[in-house]
């Protein structure tokens, strides 16, 4: 019976263990997913700038409608990166990567009201 | 399986253990919903008192037979349900839907054997005087410890195999949340691939203006 009982402490042991690197393993998952997603922003920022410049090049685009539009792009991303920075930084739960922490200090505890 | 039964063990089948039934004995007599203790899940003496205050006995050697009968029934059926379990359980690549079939099923007749000794003890004590019943109560009584001691072991067995059920389950979520990081390895470097050749194109296109 001894026996039994360190054997199931062994497999709960085991498990948790799985359990936990399952975890870790899809917080990396969310984690690249959202490197990805600044990616193909990227991307597809950097193919409209392209497609800007080469009209630029034709005399199709003006100079200042071609910076303009850059710049405006430039802010979307650079926002977009440091939004999600900020959320994984400090709002985004540590264990799981779809769930948002609280403060612990959060007083009151803001509640949604619906039955208004 | 209790001396006072054969000790030849008949072979059943799965329907035999889910319809196992005895007309006109204890287990029939007893409610599904019947008190038990909390703690050792023994049958309660108040339901022992309903089963008891149902039952007429006139004749105390002919209700001995039919509960010896009863019991001698159930233990028969466990002890093949309980050598189908073993078995099963021993096999690496066994069905787990069936593994726990057949736990519940050999935890249940277990169980029916256990109310039976319990209700003969009952009576037994009810009847201390009664000389035809105190053997069967005393042989009960013996029996009761014996399938108490293997329950607790049936029930550790079927802990551990949920157990590892549940970590053979982790291992699988393990390794396909691993699989799943490294295909997106490779999304990762195809879009550093391509914002690496944009960039290029950029300057390229930087260069002949």
């Amino acid at each position: 019976m001894q026996r039994a009982i360190v054997d199931q402490d062994l497999q709960a042991f085991d498990a948790g263990l799985a359990k936990r690197q399952n975890e870790i393993n899809q917080w990396e998952v969310g984690n690249k997913m959202d490197t990805l997603f600044i990616y193909q922003q990227m991307l597809i920022i950097l193919s409209a700038v392209i497609i800007m410049a080469y009209l630029l090049k034709n005399g199709i685009l003006s100079t200042t409608v071609f910076w303009s539009l850059t710049g405006i792009l430039a802010a979307i991303f650079a926002f977009t990166v440091a939004n999600r920075a900020q959320w994984t930084d400090r709002i985004r739960d540590t264990r799981y990567w779809n769930r948002r922490q609280f403060p612990v200090k959060m007083n009151p505890i803001p509640t949604i009201s619906i039955c208004d | 399986m209790a001396s006072f039964c054969p000790t030849n063990t008949t072979s059943y089948s799965l329907t035999d253990y889910q319809n196992a039934a005895y007309s006109g004995g204890l287990i029939e007599l007893m409610s599904p919903s019947a008190d038990r203790d909390s703690k050792t899940n023994l049958l309660t003496d108040e339901a022992c008192a309903i089963v008891y205050n149902t039952l007429v006995i006139n004749d105390t050697k002919a209700f001995a037979t039919n509960v010896t009968s009863e019991y001698c029934y159930f233990s028969g059926l466990y002890a093949s349900a309980l050598q189908n379990y073993m078995s099963i359980i021993g096999n690496a690549s066994a069905n787990q839907e069936h593994v726990h079939t057949y736990s519940s099923l050999t935890i249940t007749l277990m169980g029916n054997l256990i109310d039976i000794s319990t209700i003969v003890r009952y009576i037994g004590n009810k009847r201390a005087n009664d000389s035809a019943l105190q053997p069967l109560s005393n042989q009960m009584q013996q029996s009761l410890q014996t399938l108490q001691n293997q329950l607790g072991i049936l029930t550790s067995s079927t802990k551990n195999t949920a157990l590892s059920t549940n970590t053979q389950l982790y291992k699988e979520m393990e390794k396909y949340s691993r699989q799943k990081a490294q295909y997106t390895n490779n999304l990762l470097a195809f879009y550093s691939f391509l914002n690496i050749t944009a960039l290029g194109m950029l300057f390229y296109i930087y260069r002949s203006m």
